[in-house]
């Protein structure tokens, strides 16, 4: 018998040890494109936006009266690996996982100002559209 | 010998498949949600209607609520060594935006939670013609 038939076959008794994920993952459907472009800043209302893009995931403040609306969603796929090594159950064991898929997700952003006018939209990924979003809510001396 | 060796792994390889399902919240009622009415609805009747909501943003001197469901189908080939997965999540969204005086201005509601499906990694989860087809059957998300 061939040894690396062997090695194969006793490699497939410890499942546990190495493990190979393909993962396919699809979160909400994708912000509409065409829905999107048809979008015109300083004409198109927050009853607008929402009429063609429907509810957003997060909604922020932006400067005191204004508001940025947030869509995001994922539609994509990974590889990952693990390898894990305990050959006695008392003694600590080691353990390496890796994954390979990206975790940044596309989505968009909509920007209204203190009318509830659209100023801006932008699409892009998360990690570049939410820079600046987060922020303490105004003070009440900023409502005055 | 050899030979039953062999048969363990090869055993082990016709593996198994596995689903799971995950929820957060009942699903929006999207018939009741239409019963909204900006400019006449208050904060006070929107809360009576859908319970308390699950995030409370202020926005300067309005204010929005966020409603939401999610659900979660997943499907797996598990082969020991190899594995792979399949995930769809879909969520159901309403914000509702109230002016200073709490005063519904403008909501905006999406209904995702009936489209979430079964499906391993080489199927298509956003087929248009599933979406329609499950929309029709979902009570109060066709004809807005």
């Amino acid at each position: 018998m061939r040894p690396w038939l062997i090695a194969a076959a006793a490699g497939l008794c410890c499942p546990s040890c190495v493990q190979l994920t393909y993962m396919v993952r699809s979160v909400d459907s994708p912000v509409s494109i065409p829905a999107l472009e048809s979008l015109r800043p300083g004409v198109d209302d927050l009853t607008v936006c929402l009429q063609r893009l429907g509810a957003p995931h997060h909604v922020f403040e932006y400067r005191v009266d204004g508001m940025a609306l947030l869509w995001h969603y994922v539609d994509g796929s990974g590889w990952g690996a693990s390898v894990s090594y305990n050959p006695v159950r008392q003694a600590p064991g080691t353990s390496f996982n890796m994954e390979l898929d990206d975790s940044d997700m596309p989505g968009a952003v909509l920007w209204f100002d203190a009318d509830l006018k659209l100023l801006e939209w932008r699409q892009g990924m998360m990690r570049d559209l939410t820079v600046g979003l987060r922020r303490r809510p105004a003070d009440r001396d900023q409502l005055q | 010998m050899i030979k039953r060796l062999l048969a363990v792994p090869l055993f082990l390889l016709l593996g198994a498949c596995g689903i799971a399902r995950m929820e957060t919240n009942e699903p929006l009622d999207a018939t009741l949600v239409r019963t909204l009415q900006p400019g006449v609805t208050t904060a006070r009747e929107v809360v009576e209607k859908l319970g308390a909501p699950t995030e409370v943003v202020q926005l300067g001197r309005r204010s929005a609520y966020r409603y939401d469901a999610s659900s979660a189908k997943s499907a797996g080939l598990i082969l020991l060594v190899f594995n792979m997965f399949a995930q769809d999540m879909r969520t159901d969204r309403l914000w509702v935006f109230f002016d200073e005086k709490d005063l519904l201005t403008h909501f905006g509601a999406t209904y995702g939670v009936h489209r979430t499906q079964y499906a391993l990694p080489w199927e298509d989860v956003q087929e248009p013609e599933d979406n329609a087809e499950r929309d029709a059957q979902r009570p109060g998300v066709i004809g807005k």
